[in-house]
């Protein structure tokens, strides 16, 4: 069996019983998936009822909300979702969890991630597919667009995630600012991307990826969408390498014993 | 004894027992006080919500060419907005605590000590959400200030905005102790609490004022206790009046009431749960 | 729920009150929701639940007097936590009585509260990330302290426990055993008549292990608590207890002393003989060789089968004994055999 083929099989393995796992409960699986699709529907109700009121924003309309959204849940369900370790990075380093993982014989990184899944995304991403039914601009062009960009936002939103926490690696338990970080990149990419200008915007594509989330309706329905599509997937490609560069580099330093703090 | 000195030990008694939750609150304040650091990481969500949302608002008035929206201007817009979320800001997520302490048998220990575990997670949320108010609310209005270069705030309102918070605090924990008790009888109680969070978002006021919602929504929203705790005293503090602060504690007071009772009777059904199976 | 202006006390119907705890017929019985497979069980089991019925303590009896220090064990699944959970008033038995301190625990939960204490080692009553003194102020309000008697009680405690350097160290930092002394001191603040001691030592290091027991020991001695003790440790039952309440299944199937379970539950005894000269062929009826080096052999005796006097006169008579140790078995060996006499567990009820 060929390399790519083992690790497709043992992605798949992880998943498989990740989902046999959380299907045990079957009610609270049910709940979780539902409360979360009706999470994002209160929020998608929010702003129809804004759009209600102030009907073009920055250029934008409703519409263009709606598949905003669609592939801010479709990307960070397929992203956070699937390895659901990717938040949870700084506390399994800081208390010297991934020992665990070293003893492996599996590429550590994507061990730790895809080892635990996030129920409620998978919420998340039949909430992205729903909304995009709903938001009058389906056709086979549209759809594999959708899917790209989505694809590609998970790629941005595990990278960036990995990155911010290999930093406890270097500073300590970097728990709470990473996750201030991740929550900057996901809050900023909720908004329309039109409202940001200047130097702002220019943050929004690179320090702090929003941008290509929150612009997703112009490679979707704008006029150069492939242009788009193709910019995002370069900097997903760099932003991926990126991260797992950092995150063996701190595993050197992890494993040669010069943490800064492992001790909660 | 004689009737004065029966007197003298009611008043002793009194502050016995009711004594120990104040110095639950006070014990709670040190222990945050501890992490600090965590406290102002926290706030920086703050600043970037408001920075957000002044974009957005910019947006909305220079699209709309008005000076008002209901009956707003842009700074009262966005300070009241401020205010909201540090509002929510401040609030632990106190459901999923009673939910881990009732899984975990911690409320089945405290059932053999001498306190009420209601009163004491009261005092506990309380001192938490003082300190975190002061200091998201601090950053907030230095932002705020910043951001649109003006303080619409009316000074002399501002005492009686502290009872307010004090009491939209009380309304926010009551319906916060509710769903953290339905783990008595739910699997995993935090996807209510998510979902709450997010009506109370909506029909609270925080993301929007309730002038702007059609009228259908803000009778729904009048009927409910949320706008109590988020728009009613964000409003107060950008537009401050006597008879609309009255009327808010009138309606808080009144919630307050009836939330307090829903509260002691899902514990005592949830008490009466464990003595029986044993949670 | 009493008025708060009643001045409680212990009820005063004239008899003195000897007992710490009577227990009478105790029972309880759970009834589980049982759940058939996947989706379709779990919402048939909303709308048409089936119940299983699981016996955890089935019709105990048993008293402790004021002052005593009991042992109350059995394995793991035998009923002991539901039992304790019923003492304290945090379950309701569906049968029979109990009366701590003179209370039914689970209709005057909140004054009995007063008068006992709690320690369970897998939970803190201490803040983990505040010094000890601060959750000690805490306890000296939650039990409704002057603050001159507070004052007084816990400077006696610090001393008494030796954990005066300790107060002021965050909980987090403490090791294990300097926790466990806090814990316990705490515990006893409110001068509890009776203290439910849950694994008091368990992950403890051997030297930090008999500090604790000397100062249940103390409490014992110098405040006469009655102490009630649970613990899979034999060393802590046997240093600290006189007697034994032995449960399994949900119901008591001993209830005697350390020392006569020792010498008679399992009618054996050890000798170790150390010889003058080397012996080839020992031999001795009625006793099995268990083990023999050297000058030293160790023997092993059925005392249901014969006498020990005659063992002995056999040994003395026969052979050079320079030096002779009978023992009983070890508390250990008698318990597992109790244990294992009485069956497993078809039902793990905890």
């Amino acid at each position: 069996m060929s390399t790519v083929a083992k690790l497709g099989a043992f992605l798949w393995e992880y998943f498989r019983a990740n989902l046999a796992m959380a299907m045990e409960y079957r009610a609270n699986f049910v709940i979780q998936v539902f409360g979360m699709v009706l999470n994002d529907a209160l929020w998608v109700f929010f702003w129809w009822l804004f759009f209600n009121r102030f009907p073009q924003v920055a250029g934008w309309s409703y519409q263009e909300l709606l598949l905003l959204y669609a592939v801010l849940t479709l990307g960070f369900g397929l992203g956070i979702g699937v390895m659901g370790n990717c938040t949870r990075l700084s506390q399994i380093i800081a208390e010297g969890h991934l020992d665990f993982y070293l003893a492996l014989p599996k590429n550590v990184l994507l061990h730790v991630l895809v080892s635990r899944m996030n129920v409620s995304a998978l919420g998340d991403v039949v909430f992205g597919l729903i909304v995009y039914g709903f938001s009058g601009a389906v056709s086979w062009g549209n759809t594999a667009m959708l899917f790209a960009i989505s694809i590609l936002a998970a790629v941005i939103f595990v990278s960036f995630a990995v990155l911010a926490h290999s930093l406890t690696f270097f500073i300590g338990n970097a728990n709470a600012l990473a996750g201030q970080m991740f929550n900057a990149l996901i809050t900023f990419s909720s908004y329309p991307g039109g409202l940001f200008k200047g130097f702002a915007r220019v943050l929004m594509f690179t320090a702090i990826p929003a941008g290509f989330i929150s612009y997703a309706p112009v490679g979707i329905l704008g006029e150069r969408k492939l242009d788009f599509v193709l910019a995002m997937a370069c900097f997903s490609l760099v932003l991926g390498a990126l991260a797992i560069v950092v995150f063996y580099r701190g595993l050197k330093r992890y494993e040669s014993g010069n943490l800064v703090s492992i001790r909660l | 004894m004689d009737r004065d000195g029966q007197r003298v030990l009611f008043h002793q008694r009194l502050a016995l027992r009711w004594g120990k939750y104040s110095e639950v609150g006070k014990l709670n304040l040190q222990n945050h006080l501890m992490y600090i650091t965590d406290f102002l990481w926290r706030s920086l969500f703050l600043v970037i919500i408001v920075y957000i949302f002044l974009q957005l608002w910019r947006v909305v008035y220079a699209s709309q060419s008005v000076e008002l929206v209901a009956d707003y201007t842009l700074p009262e817009m966005l300070w009241y907005f401020m205010f909201a979320e540090t509002i929510v800001l401040s609030h632990p997520q106190l459901s999923g605590r009673i939910d881990g302490d009732v899984k975990q048998g911690s409320l089945a220990y405290a059932l053999n000590k001498p306190y009420s575990y209601v009163m004491y997670q009261y005092a506990t949320f309380a001192s938490e959400v003082v300190l975190r108010t002061i200091v998201n609310g601090l950053v907030g209005c230095l932002v705020a200030a910043l951001a649109v270069k003006a303080v619409p705030v009316s000074i002399k309102g501002l005492p009686f905005l502290a009872i307010s918070l004090l009491l939209s605090l009380t309304i926010q924990f009551c319906l916060l102790m509710a769903i953290g008790l339905l783990a008595f009888w739910m699997e995993d109680t935090t996807s209510v609490w998510f979902v709450y969070q997010k009506v109370l978002f909506i029909l609270g006021g925080m993301l929007l004022p309730l002038e702007v919602y059609p009228g259908v929504l803000q009778r729904v929203a009048d009927a409910l206790p949320l706008k109590y705790i988020v728009y009613g005293p964000a409003r107060l503090l950008v537009k401050f009046q006597w008879s609309s602060w009255w009327q808010l504690t009138r309606g808080q007071l009144l919630w307050i009431l009836g939330l307090a009772m829903l509260v002691a009777g899902l514990y005592r059904m949830g008490v009466k749960q464990l003595n029986v199976n044993g949670g | 729920m009493y008025p708060i202006f009643t001045n409680w006390c212990l009820p005063d119907d004239g008899v003195v009150i000897m007992q710490a705890i009577e227990v009478e017929g105790l029972g309880k019985v759970f009834q589980t929701k049982e759940k058939g497979e996947g989706l379709r069980g779990s919402v048939d089991a909303i709308f048409r639940p089936r119940y299983r019925s699981i016996s955890a303590v089935n019709d105990i009896s048993f008293q402790v007097q004021k002052g005593e220090m009991v042992a109350f064990i059995g394995p793991n699944g035998a009923g002991k936590s539901t039992t304790i959970k019923m003492l304290t008033g945090i379950l309701h038995p569906t049968c029979g009585l109990a009366r701590v301190l003179g209370l039914i625990p689970w209709r005057d939960r909140y004054h009995l509260s007063f008068h006992i204490g709690s320690v369970f080692g897998q939970k803190s009553q201490l803040w983990y990330h505040l010094p000890p003194a601060d959750t000690f102020a805490l306890l000296g309000r939650i039990y409704e302290l002057e603050a001159d008697d507070f004052r007084s009680r816990r400077n006696m405690l610090v001393d008494a426990f030796e954990i005066g350097e300790l107060m002021d160290i965050p909980v987090r930092k403490l090791s294990l055993g300097q926790r466990m002394r806090c814990e316990i001191a705490a515990s006893l603040l409110h001068r509890p008549e009776i203290i439910f001691l849950d694994e008091p030592t368990i992950g403890l290091d051997v030297v930090a292990r008999q500090t604790i027991r000397d100062l249940i020991k103390w409490m014992n001695d110098d405040e006469q608590t009655t102490v009630f003790l649970t613990s899979h440790d034999t060393g802590d039952i046997e240093t600290l207890c006189k007697r034994v309440v032995v449960i399994n299944h949900g119901t008591i199937i001993l209830d005697d002393t350390v020392s006569t379970l020792r010498r008679d539950y399992l009618k054996q005894k050890t000798i170790d003989l150390k010889l003058g000269t080397m012996v080839e062929d020992f031999c001795c009826p009625g006793a099995m060789v268990l083990k023999q080096k050297g000058y030293g052999v160790k023997l092993l005796v059925h005392t249901d089968q014969v006498e020990l006097r005659k063992v002995l006169q056999h040994l003395v008579e026969n052979y050079p004994v320079i030096d002779v140790n009978v023992s009983n078995p070890p508390l250990d060996q008698v318990i597992s055999k109790i244990y294992r006499d009485n069956g497993t567990q078809s039902v793990e009820v905890s």
